[in-house]
């Protein structure tokens, strides 16, 4: 009678949710899509939108009992515990040795920012909330824990939606792409040959770099320095030349521990109630316009250098500004290949690349301080 | 929509500023690599 009774209850919005994290969990394993994040992602919607599921919260004979995927989320995403911890990790990954090397492609990873700010804006003309519309922009940053902490910091109830979006376009990153950058661009522009041949970086320029960054970043956008100095704190720790062991935990055993219970974490926001809506089409949709804006900004500030510059930029090498690190500068330097076999853009796409993490950090940053809460 | 269309004017200063603050933030961070490459061979 109560399997039944459990039966009856099931919607179809569930069902649709279980395919949904069913589809999650197939990119994630047969496509090799973003597989840490997604299928956490795909096996917590299923979980969560089983009827009367014990691991959200549920009334049990008017008596309120807490699930466990609901308490992980209060215990580690509404106070936003789990992506500063992953930051720690991310920063203790990145070598930013190509980008102080040749510091002008921090430029791009400002530029390819840019659609973040169009889709803010197209967000609000499609009549969201400005805090949703600031939460769904951030999707452009390319950069999972700074759109949980953004969305989570504006209380946003597409957070789920928001996070598929955001984590499915960087593993699309290679199909997103190249079409947008074929579009805007000449054979010729794309031919651009650039010489590398890079300073070399100091271990002391290494080690203040990220404090450095933490600094200005704090003065200029207080609210960003949670995100810009875990990173940066994860950094320091890897440069330092003094913590390697510290180093490598961040690198593993922190970052795929956090890793592991944010993704199944964040399904917590994909109960079918939340998620089954036209407005998460519409995000998706605009996760979309954000990432093509982004790739579009990056090139054009490229095409914009070049109207200045003695020594021409590959315009494509600007699309590497986004922060999904490191595709984005893998399909640059493949693009450049297809183009010029001779062609070898990847150290100044990673320089690009790199820089598009801080900048995206820096991005989520400027938003917490100019939208009101 | 045309609520909407005035609430997107009424951002846009504020995107702009949002922007052009991650270019200045940007910009800053380039100086001091500039500098620190220079005084810390």
């Amino acid at each position: 009678m109560l399997i039944l009774n459990n039966l009856i209850s099931i919607s179809w919005q569930q069902v649709l949710m279980w395919v949904i994290g069913a589809t999650l969990i197939y990119l994630a394993i047969k496509k090799g899509m973003e597989p840490t994040l997604l299928l956490p992602m795909g096996f917590g919607a299923i979980l969560v939108n089983l009827p009367f599921s014990g691991v959200i919260d549920q009334m049990y004979d008017g008596e309120l009992e807490e699930g466990v995927i609901d308490i992980l989320f209060r215990a580690g995403i509404a106070n936003e515990l789990f992506p500063l911890l992953l930051f720690i990790g991310i920063g203790a990954m990145i070598d930013f040795g190509p980008l102080l090397s040749n510091p002008k492609m921090l430029l791009f990873g400002a530029a390819a920012q840019f659609g973040i700010f169009f889709t803010i804006g197209l967000a609000t003309l499609l009549g969201f909330e400005l805090k949703d519309a600031a939460s769904i922009g951030i999707i452009g940053a390319a950069d999972g824990p700074t759109a949980i902490v953004v969305a989570n910091f504006f209380r946003s109830n597409y957070i789920g939606a928001i996070m598929v979006a955001a984590y499915s376009y960087m593993a699309l990153v290679p199909i997103v792409q190249p079409p947008v950058i074929r579009l805007v661009t000449t054979r010729k522009e794309r031919q651009i040959r650039m010489e590398y041949a890079p300073d070399s970086v100091s271990q002391k320029v290494k080690i203040l770099f990220p404090i450095i960054v933490t600094i200005i970043a704090g003065i200029a956008a207080p609210r960003s320095v949670a995100l810009i100095g875990f990173l940066m704190f994860g950094n320091l720790v890897r440069e330092c030349g003094v913590l390697g062991s510290l180093s490598q935990t961040a690198q593993d055993v922190l970052a795929n521990l956090v890793t592991l219970f944010l993704g199944i974490t964040v399904a917590s926001k994909m109960r079918a109630d939340l998620f089954v809506t036209p407005e998460t089409l519409m995000i998706l949709a605009l996760g979309l316009v954000a990432f093509i804006f982004d790739t579009i900004g990056g090139v054009f500030f490229a095409k914009l250098l070049n109207l200045f510059s003695k020594k021409k930029i590959n315009p494509m090498v600007g699309a590497a500004g986004i922060s999904a690190f490191p595709m984005s500068a893998r399909v640059i330097h493949k693009m450049g290949q297809q183009e010029d076999k001779q062609n070898f853009l990847l150290m100044h796409a990673v320089g690009a690349n790199v820089s598009g993490q801080v900048a995206s950090v820096i991005a989520g940053g400027m938003i917490l301080s100019l939208v009101a809460r | 929509m045309m609520q909407n269309v005035s609430n997107l004017i009424a951002i846009l200063p504020m995107l702009g500023n949002g922007l052009l603050g991650v270019f200045f933030v940007i910009a800053l961070i380039w100086l001091s690599i500039a500098a620190l490459a220079k005084f810390c061979k």
